[in-house]
């Protein structure tokens, strides 16, 4: 039987405020195989922020476990932690995040330069990216040279560039107009269609979530439904 | 109002305490100084009659007659003194200048001569009647002991008499402070004055006599009774103004006091522009936190705005904000001042010729905590106008984290009129810190000037040096890349940086050139030794000595004393009164001391005519022939005369009247026979001259032999040792220099807290960005090497500028002084490299919190 690309196993997440404890996540259990999208939607305060960092291994649960391609990410140490993620997984934003001292070609570039990746490969993989978004022509600009619209398919363009396992996606379309979000949507979904890279996307929009092969509801803390 | 002012604060603690510590240090610099001069003042004001040794005293360089003094001052009490300098010789023949006193017994008639059995002055317990005795003995300061190897019980050769050692000298009313002695001190009893050969015609002995006034009597009417009754004329009466002519001078304590008391200011405005310059770094500081802190305000402002504030009280608000940091940097900067102050006292324990006393001074506290209430309010304006008029929309949609948004045009306006108030208050406290208006301008043009130039340099390096980091690996990319990063307003910081280092880089650069002066170890064309009085009928003789020893090179030149009576017939002696600034204090003691006027037939090789021309030397004969006068260019400058003034002199009570045909550049520093003032030959002819000697450079065992020599068979003459004195005057610059580098470190201090302030002002978007080099597989290293790597360069940047600024002012003084510049390269690559460094650690700590903040906590939060 294959390994899941994402096992999320019983998953508890809580926090202290001052004396009291808030549960914000109970027993999250779901899988994603390889190359299929789950979007996990959900009230806010549902617990799809918390979900996410733990995915991303930027948390550790209090109980359960985040099983990446078959292995337990709280278990890493963190620099192996810090080195799959920046292999194997990718992240969106909401608000982009992109660094702002950096054109939009050395933005994309970061995650392969971190990696060791050699230059010439670099820069090849990075015009490759940059025709995908179509912003070829706006490689050497700086994110406030760019539209929003532009600055999320550069993001997108960066969270792609290891061609990670995994990318998991924060309202990606949150801060843009219908017509841009639509276009970064279709970006999106195509892409990790064409690489079979599993994606977990977190949104209040309907129509976005509507695009991916499966939905899980999350309500304080706790998947409420889930299906296709 | 100020309640909500406060409320608002409440999330930005440390922010505040930073700001506040960047002008505490500021603060705390000018308490230290301003306490410590106050203190120094107080001290001599009132100690001024035991410092003296008396109320009053009577000087004249002939013997003076104790009855008239009586008669004017009834029950007072007198005794007598003379003062003179000349050689002393041990038992083996070496000998060394000494500052002579010989006092008769009951001297001092105030404050306590304190003598010790030895070397160590700890133990003071020698009675002053050990130096009164039958037997010719003497007490000597510690130092002559060891020059010439000598210890209490050893005998000392003084003309030609000699002399048991008696006691060490550790504590005389009467000495003064000034550093530049020309020996050290040997006291004996007047009675054994004649047997030394030393007092007799031609000699320079300085009689004294020595006054405490009677119950009930007044000082400063006794004074002018006394000198009404001496009959010394109203223009003589300038008695702090040095020695007495031929006629006779009466001083007051409060005279003497008054000259320590200039002496110590003069040296504390320097200090106190020092601690001004740390008021200023601290204010760019404050600007910067104040512009951030206010930054984090912008969406409650906004808030204020929409629910009915106007502008103004927005501004008032951050105005109240920067008030409150203010206070708590005042409240801080008199504590640490004052601690500092204190430290200081107990580390000058001994240094001085007095004790300053532990304690706390409210003017300074006072004044140092005014100047950064001040000086925070004002730092603040910028800011508080940007905020007060930015409208709510721009700061609702505003997300840049550090950008107050772009300065509206009336801001713009207001910010400019800032500029202009903030440059005039700043010339106005450095006029009243120094006195000066040469210096206070002086130091304000510097000051802006600097800081033009750093904001210009700030415009053009940190972008450049943002580029060329892009070339670099990804931890330099990102770390350089944030010099030019919108909103995060490195130039301050680099001002700020840049500033300290213009202040390092000066002093360096002054004290290296003055240093390579007069250090006698850097100088191979010193002369050996001035000799002083030689007398009209020792010059052949003693020229034959000098060559006798191999030294072909001895010139004689002339020493008329004379006091200048008038200038184009206006009396020139000026009173205290009138001397209100630095620059009339010294123009008063240039018109109102003794005047060496001389005569010679060149101008030397060491002076250039710089306007009119050299007089006619060729006739000395025709006593009807005009007397023309040749002025050395500062003398002529700080007494007020020109080209063409006539000048009148009183030369051993006869009127001399010369024109000034020519001025004179005279390379002070190339240590040969210069004087101020030339006058034609034939006006002196006849008048009472002693004759100064310079003596070249020699071997050692020459030197010692000449000295031996010139004290034994010309024991009125004085051999200066032109090595001893520059190492006098490098032990000076060095113990100076200690004073210099204290104020130095608060200026750097306040420049790092500056460099805090950038990276707390820029923390949150920093953690951002840390935050998401994490989620992409960035490990802390990266983010450490970053911090570090923007830091350095910023640091490296602003010092390199900074230094060369330095450098720039300080051969821009020392091209003013005619003093050749010496840049100590290495010292100010250590200046730079400390400084890098400071900064990058000081900024790695201040944006320790993106390395320390889980990343998720900070993505949530942004």
């Amino acid at each position: 039987m294959a390994v899941p690309a994402l096992e999320i196993r019983r998953l508890t997440r809580a926090y202290r405020l001052g004396d009291a404890i808030l549960a914000v996540l109970a027993d999250v259990s779901f899988t994603a195989g390889i190359g299929e999208s789950v979007a996990v939607v959900g009230p806010s305060g549902s617990g799809k922020s918390t979900l996410l960092g733990l995915i991303a291994g930027l948390d550790v649960p209090d109980h359960g476990q985040v099983l990446v391609e078959g292995r337990d990410l709280a278990a890493m140490p963190e620099r192996d932690r810090a080195a799959w993620r920046n292999r194997r997984l990718g992240v969106l934003f909401q608000s982009y995040r992109l660094l702002p001292t950096l054109s939009a070609r050395e933005n994309i570039r970061l995650p392969l330069e971190l990696s060791g990746i050699a230059r010439h490969a670099a820069d090849l993989r990075v015009d490759d990216l940059l025709a995908r978004v179509g912003l070829t022509a706006r490689a050497d600009h700086l994110p406030a040279q760019l539209s929003g619209g532009e600055q999320q398919r550069v993001a997108l363009a960066r969270a792609l560039a290891n061609r990670p396992a995994l990318v998991v996606a924060d309202e990606p379309t949150g801060n843009l107009d219908s017509v841009n979000g639509a276009h970064v949507a279709e970006l999106l979904f195509a892409t990790v269609r064409d690489d079979r890279t599993t994606l977990v996307l977190v949104t209040h929009d309907a129509a976005l979530a509507a695009q991916a092969d499966r939905r899980i509801n999350l309500r304080d803390g706790r998947v409420v439904a889930s299906g296709a | 109002m100020i309640r909500l002012a406060l409320a608002l604060l409440r999330r930005s603690r440390s922010r505040l305490l930073l700001a506040g510590l960047c002008l505490a240090v500021g603060v705390a610099a000018r308490v230290l100084v301003g306490g410590l001069d106050a203190r120094a003042e107080a001290l001599v004001e009132r100690e001024a009659r035991n410092l003296f040794g008396g109320d009053l005293e009577v000087a004249s360089f002939q013997p003076l007659a104790t009855a008239i003094i009586e008669k004017s001052l009834p029950g007072s009490t007198q005794v007598n003194t003379a003062g003179f300098v000349s050689m002393a010789a041990g038992p083996a023949g070496a000998a060394r200048p000494v500052e002579v006193k010989a006092v008769a017994p009951g001297w001092p008639l105030a404050g306590t001569l304190r003598l010790a059995a030895d070397g160590s002055t700890a133990a003071a317990t020698v009675p002053a009647a050990t130096i009164h005795t039958a037997e010719p003995t003497c007490a000597v300061e510690a130092e002559l002991l060891r020059l010439l190897a000598l210890r209490v019980g050893d005998r000392l050769r003084l003309g030609q008499l000699d002399l048991r050692i008696a006691a060490v000298v550790a504590a005389e009313p009467g000495r003064s402070a000034n550093p530049f002695q020309l020996g050290p001190r040997v006291l004996i009893d007047l009675r054994h004055l004649e047997a030394t050969g030393l007092s007799g015609l031609g000699s320079r002995i300085r009689h004294q006599v020595l006054i405490r006034l009677g119950p009930g009597d007044e000082l400063t009417a006794a004074a002018t009774r006394l000198q009404d009754a001496l009959g010394i004329p109203e223009t003589d009466r300038q008695g702090d103004a040095g020695t007495p002519n031929q006629g006779v001078v009466v001083r007051t304590c409060r005279d003497a006091s008054r000259m320590i008391a200039e002496s110590i200011g003069r040296f504390a405005d320097f200090l106190r522009l020092l601690a001004l310059s740390a008021l200023v770094m601290g204010a760019v500081g404050v600007g910067a936190l104040i512009r951030a802190l206010l930054a984090e305000q912008r969406e409650s402002f906004a808030v204020l705005r929409t629910l009915g504030a106007t502008p103004a009280g927005i501004i008032g608000i951050a105005l109240i904000q920067a008030s409150v940091l203010g206070l708590i940097a005042a409240v801080a900067g008199i504590v640490l001042g004052s601690a500092a102050a204190n430290a200081a006292v107990g580390a000058l324990h001994g240094l001085l010729g007095f004790e300053l006393g532990y304690g706390l001074d409210p003017g300074a506290m006072l004044s140092g905590g005014g100047l950064g209430l001040i000086a925070a309010v004002i730092a603040a304006v910028p800011a508080a106008i940007a905020a007060g008029y930015e409208p709510p929309m721009a700061a609702f949609r505003a997300s840049a984290v550090g950008d107050t948004g772009s300065a509206s045009g009336r801001s713009r306006v207001a910010t400019g009129l800032w500029l202009v108030v903030v440059l005039g208050l700043l010339f106005a406290v450095a006029r009243i810190e120094t006195s000066s208006w040469l210096v206070g301008g002086g130091y304000i043009l510097a000051v802006a000037l600097s800081a033009a130039v750093l904001a210009v340099l700030a415009r053009i390096l940190l972008p450049v040096a943002a580029a060329i980091g892009r070339r670099g690996p990804i931890a330099v990319r990102l770390g350089l890349g944030n010099l030019a990063r919108p909103g995060y307003r490195p130039a301050a910081a680099f001002a700020a940086l840049g500033l300290v280092a213009v202040v390092l880089g000066f002093l360096a650069t002054y004290r290296a050139s003055w240093l390579a002066e007069v250090d006698p170890s850097r100088r191979g064309d010193l002369p050996a030794y001035f000799a002083l009085d030689v007398q009209s009928d020792q010059l052949d003789t003693y020229r034959e000595m000098v060559r006798g020893l191999g030294i072909d090179d001895v010139q004689f030149g002339p020493r008329v004393p004379a006091r200048l009576r008038a200038i184009n017939d206006q009396t020139a002696a000026m009173d205290a009164a009138d001397a209100t600034t630095r620059e009339s204090q010294r123009s008063r003691t240039f018109r109102n001391r003794e005047q060496n006027l001389s005569w010679r037939s060149q101008p030397g090789a060491d002076n250039t005519i710089v306007a009119g021309t050299w007089m006619d030397t060729s006739a000395t004969e025709d006593p009807a022939k005009p007397v023309e006068a040749s002025v050395e260019q500062r003398w002529a400058q700080q007494v007020g005369i020109g080209l063409g003034d006539r000048l009148r002199f009183d030369v051993a009570g006869s009127e001399v009247t010369a024109t000034v045909t020519s001025l004179r550049r005279v390379d002070w520093l190339g240590f040969r026979l210069n004087f101020f003032v030339l006058l034609s030959p034939h006006a002196l002819v006849g008048a009472p001259a002693t004759w100064l000697a310079s003596i070249g450079r020699c071997d050692a065992a020459t030197k010692i032999r000449l000295r031996d020599a010139s004290a034994a068979r010309f024991p009125n003459v004085t051999l200066i040792d032109l090595e001893d004195t520059g190492r006098t005057a490098v032990d000076l610059i060095q113990r100076m220099g200690l004073a210099i580098r204290t104020l130095a470190f608060f200026a750097l201090a306040a420049g790092l807290a500056v460099v805090a302030g950038l990276g707390l002002a820029t923390a949150a978007a920093r953690r951002s960005d840390a935050a998401l080099l994490a989620v992409l597989g960035a490990g802390r290293s990266l983010v450490l090497t970053a911090l570090a790597a923007e830091f350095a360069v910023l640091g490296l940047l602003a010092a390199s500028a900074g230094v060369l600024l330095g450098i720039g002012t300080g051969a821009g003084l020392l091209g003013f002084l005619d003093v050749g510049l010496t840049v100590p390269w290495v010292d100010l690559a250590v200046i730079v490299a400390v400084m890098s460094a400071t900064a990058a650690v000081v900024g790695v700590l201040a944006c320790r919190s993106a390395v320390t903040a889980p990343p998720l906590a900070v993505l949530r939060e942004c």
